[in-house]
């Protein structure tokens, strides 16, 4: 019998930043078999899926996933096999994203969390469509006052959680290559999320990060910290989902989820983008991920 | 001083230094103090001003300003440029720090790429204000207060170059520099200076257009600089940077031309009576954080960031008293 090759891949995310719609995405992906792809289903074995099962359930609805749906951190394995028919057992730690927040905001890492980052490559998930970026008073008034004159408002304390988005990624970068986490040189892809709504801006992914994320951009592309790391546009869900509407009575419906619901191929509805690029693939960024392990 | 007098010179104001100054930092006297006499609360983290909250799991770094030991591990590890910063109470110096790293948030600075940064919590601590997160309807800068000198630290590419080079950027209260134009011997133990490859000293353009502050702006910059270099503050022989600061308010001011041949003439009189101490003096003209839309943001910063990264000279070799020919008689403590 062959050697299971068993690497491990960290999903890591700021809340929101769509690591449970990927999971969903991907597993749908791997068990239809609609669409070739570079890592194929092996098997079931005997791991547990009733996780996997759930959120693609509600992926296939076009359905959004709910809050309360990944609290605690879930270890989600799937037995694949790669082109040389090698067989692969990829463990992801789902973790909700308000551990990697903590790390910010408390400077503290889960014991549990710190040993899976300790171990393996990282995918970064980011959410294109809600980076938050520095934006400063004096330019804000000046646009105001050709605008309008809002009311004067009290003035907030700083707290960390007001933080732009790529200052909290850049720290959570940092702290992967420092003790009580480092391990050496890491592979990173950067999924930038929802590229349906961000790729009006006409940039490719690459460019997307360098305009949006300058900080990050400059860190990463400075090699300090020895990352390889490779960018690309991700929209999991294809377009808009209806809402969740668990435990969320005025839940929206949405047209484009109807849209979505309709396609033959659900793996359609995936959409990844690497340079000039496009395809449905979303192992591509996970094999490349296992390619030093 | 006996043990009893020393025990009683405590403060619960963590910014008081009496103990060691023997001074109220709220420049009150003792008996007018509402701290002095009550124990400090229970030490925080440097730059914190709220307080901990215990949780589970593993620490991670702070990401707060860095203490002189902190800073000096961070000197042992890379290539490095320490900046001493001088200046009075409010001439814009935690601007010019936020208005540095806020000019990366948008991108390489003229060249130079963001490589990282171990305090990214105090960073951010000093930008809120000017940010619009904070709801105020004007920029701000928080004050420095008194306590020991702390670092904010960046590391940086420029282009071209291999090595990356970690800038560590003091800070220290203006009211301490002030000081030692009235008492020499607080120059002495200012690691900052003694250290630095760059010393910049900020004239606050602001008040160098009001007919009240002028001449006491431009007076007190030379007693400032005699006083730390006849301490000894300054061994490496480091840049001198001059920085007109706040420049949004000489541009926008009806004394701009005054404003500007103040500031030429105090220059020329730093380079004549203070040449021999510095291998460079130059000046700047900055506007790190403007109030309006007369400047752009960051205006000349990105100029003052080259000149921090020249290359450091090397470390003064000064002469051994050695007692014997022993070679390890003329060992000498290293400075970090």
């Amino acid at each position: 019998m062959a050697t299971i090759v068993e690497p491990n891949v960290s999903i890591v995310g700021l809340p929101g930043s769509g690591k449970t719609t990927f999971l969903a995405a991907l597993w749908h992906l791997i068990q239809s078999g609609e669409i070739p792809t570079r890592l194929r289903f092996a098997s079931m074995s005997n791991a547990d899926y009733a996780y996997l099962n759930q959120i693609v359930k509600l992926w296939r609805k076009a359905t959004e996933q709910g809050r309360t749906q990944v609290a605690g951190m879930k270890s989600v394995s799937m037995n694949l096999v790669d082109a040389a028919d090698r067989a692969i057992r990829v463990t992801f730690p789902d973790v909700p994203g308000e551990d990697y927040r903590t790390m910010w905001e408390d400077r503290k890492v889960d014991e549990g969390l710190a040993g899976n980052l300790g171990a393996g490559n990282i995918m970064l998930l980011i959410n294109g469509d809600r980076i938050k970026s520095p934006a400063w008073i004096t330019e804000r008034m000046h646009l105001a006052k050709k605008v309008e004159n809002g009311p004067a408002e009290d003035p907030v304390r700083w707290e960390p959680r007001l933080a732009p988005t790529q200052v909290q990624l850049v720290d959570l970068l940092q702290h992967l290559m420092r003790q009580p986490l480092d391990r050496g040189p890491r592979r990173l892809a950067v999924m930038l999320g929802a590229w349906d709504q961000a790729e009006g801006e006409g940039l490719s992914p690459a460019d997307f990060q360098a305009a949006r994320l300058p900080l990050l951009d400059q860190y990463l592309k400075s090699g300090r910290d020895g990352w390889t790391f490779r960018t690309y546009g991700l929209s999991a869900q294809g377009g808009e989902f209806d809402e969740n509407d668990a435990n969320n009575v005025e839940a929206k419906v949405r047209k484009d989820a109807d849209r979505l619901r309709e396609l033959d191929l659900l793996s359609k509805r995936i959409r990844l983008l690497s340079g000039e690029a496009e395809f449905h693939d979303l192992t591509k960024p996970l094999e490349w991920l296992m390619g030093d392990q | 001083m006996s043990a009893t007098v020393a025990a009683e010179m405590i403060c619960s104001n963590p910014d008081c230094r009496v103990a060691v100054d023997k001074k109220c930092v709220e420049g009150l006297s003792f008996d007018k103090c509402q701290f002095y006499g009550k124990p400090p609360p229970d030490p925080r983290p440097a730059g914190d001003g709220e307080a901990a909250v215990p949780a589970a799991g593993i620490d991670l770094d702070l990401g707060v300003p860095l203490h002189a030991l902190q800073a000096s591990g961070v000197l042992r590890a890379a290539r490095s440029r320490v900046i001493g910063i001088i200046g009075a109470h409010d001439c814009g110096k935690t601007s010019l720090l936020a208005g540095l790293y806020d000019l990366f948030q948008e991108g390489p600075i003229a060249g130079v790429t963001f490589a990282g940064s171990s305090t990214l919590h105090g960073f951010e601590r000093i930008c809120h204000d000017s940010r619009v997160a904070s709801k105020r309807g004007v920029a701000h800068s928080p004050r420095t207060n008194r306590g020991e000198v702390v670092f904010y630290h960046l590391d940086v590419r420029t282009d071209g170059e291999a090595d990356i080079v970690s800038l560590l950027l003091a800070d220290r209260s203006g009211e301490e520099y002030e000081e030692v134009a009235d008492e020499m011997a607080n120059g002495a133990s200012m690691f900052e200076l003694r250290r630095a490859d760059t010393v910049t000293v900020l004239l606050d353009g602001k008040r160098l257009c009001d007919p009240k502050t002028r001449h006491d702006v431009i007076n007190s910059i030379a007693p400032i600089v005699q006083g730390l270099r006849e301490s000894g503050a300054f061994p490496r022989k480091p840049q001198l940077a001059v920085v007109l600061t706040k420049n949004d308010a000489v541009v926008g001011s009806d004394k701009t031309d005054i404003a500007n041949a103040d500031f030429d003439r105090l220059v020329e009189t730093l380079t004549r009576r203070f040449a021999d101490g510095f291998c460079d003096i130059r000046k700047f003209v900055t506007t790190a954080s403007p109030t309006g839309m007369a400047a752009k943001r960051g205006e000349g910063v990105q100029d003052l960031l080259l000149y921090w990264l020249n290359p450091a000279r090397p470390e003064p070799v000064l002469p051994v008293e050695a007692g014997s020919d022993r070679v390890f008689a003329a060992l000498r403590a290293r400075e970090e």
